[in-house]
């Protein structure tokens, strides 16, 4: 091989190499690009996939009825909240009395978001809402009934990605309602939690609501996550573990809102 | 132009199969569903088909193979180039069991 040809081999190979160098410093402003372009087609389709899904169970169901159930799961979620609520202030209000009489309930500062897709393969969607509109790394994500999502995993320029809580290792501190039990909730990826390093000295039962904890300073404490699915319990073992029914549900989120401080 | 024709098409098919994928399936599925993700995958369907059906080798799969490997590269968090690695190999693959074991008439 001639000399001028290893040059120009060594010159073609160089050229690549900064090409993918410069590809991967300019990585976020490439998938920001890409995701402004591809936005409008995924905000359509996830809205006429929802639209589809009524549609669905309108052949199967009354449409009627599932507003209705719609309505009362967010009322109902809305009530257990308050309800929570309520009951925590009456426990804070027998130790502090008149101190904490007037405390309003927790108000965060939101910024609503909508949902314009899921990454493939996780338990993580992305919103249209980025570093633009002030939304911080590690910002918690609930919905409009206090339910928490997620937290936002990374943030580009105008979206931002949310890693659910069900996304596999996603650890965050929980307490279980009335029993004031902590313990951790794990993701296990497929929209499934579970709770674990539950001492088997603790008794617990199903449908039991499961909450948010300001231990781990990941979400604020108080926001609903579920409700005890499963409990599993082995001799062999100190600790015993429960699933977690989410209460959030994927396909019927449209709206989010994140809290970039609270 | 046909030809170019023919490819635009099947790259618009692509694209739309993909965005349906990350935006039309999740929407659509209960939480029980949700691990069908990994099997009923449309880009990848469409990927084996067309490496299935494209009987000579032929470097525009291997351009097919790489668009939706960069695709999924996108919208993943792993690190970039995976799933173009993992698609360029899918259709190297199935190129080379063609060759070696199927017999095209």
């Amino acid at each position: 091989m001639n000399k001028s040809k290893i040059k120009i081999n060594l010159s073609f190979f160089l050229i690549i190499i900064i090409f993918i160098l410069c590809f991967f410093y300019f990585i976020k402003d490439v998938k920001n690009l890409f995701y402004s372009i591809f936005a409008p087609f995924q905000l359509k389709l996830w809205s006429l996939a929802q639209n589809s899904r009524s549609f669905f169970q309108i052949l199967f169901f009354c449409q009627s009825l599932k507003e209705e159930n719609l309505k009362l799961k967010n009322e109902n979620q809305k009530l257990i909240f308050e309800n929570l609520n309520l009951k925590e202030s009456l426990e804070k209000e027998k130790v502090f009395e008149e101190f904490l009489k007037n405390e309003p309930s927790p108000k965060f500062q939101f910024v609503v978001a909508k949902i314009i897709g899921k990454m493939p393969f996780q338990d993580e969607i992305i919103i249209n809402k980025g570093a633009k509109d002030g939304i911080l790394q590690n910002s918690p994500v609930i919905t409009e009934s206090k339910v928490v999502v997620g937290k936002v995993s990374y943030v580009y320029k105008n979206f931002s990605r949310v890693q659910l809580i069900t996304s596999k290792n996603f650890i965050f501190n929980v307490e279980i309602e009335d029993k004031k039990i902590f313990a951790k909730a794990v993701g296990e990826d497929n929209l499934q939690l579970k709770i674990i390093q539950l001492p088997l000295t603790e008794e617990i039962q199903e449908n039991l609501i499961v909450k948010t904890t300001a231990l781990g300073d990941i979400f604020p404490e108080g926001l609903l996550v579920g409700k005890i699915k499963e409990i599993k319990k082995s001799p062999l073992e100190s600790f015993q573990e429960a699933k977690i029914q989410p209460m959030f549900s994927l396909n019927e989120l449209r709206y989010v809102f994140v809290i970039p401080k609270w | 132009m046909v030809k170019i024709s023919k490819q635009f098409f099947l790259f618009c098919l692509i694209l739309f199969s993909f965005l349906l994928q990350i935006s039309f399936f999740p929407a659509f599925l209960d939480a029980q569903f949700f691990h069908l993700e990994y099997i009923l995958n449309f880009p990848l369907i469409l990927i084996i088909l067309i490496s299935l059906f494209t009987k000579k080798s032929n470097s525009f799969l291997f351009f097919v193979a790489f668009f939706v490997g960069f695709l999924f590269d996108l919208y993943s968090e792993k690190i970039f180039g995976v799933f173009i690695l993992f698609f360029l190999i899918l259709v190297l693959f199935i190129e080379r069991v063609l060759k070696k074991y199927v017999q095209f008439y």
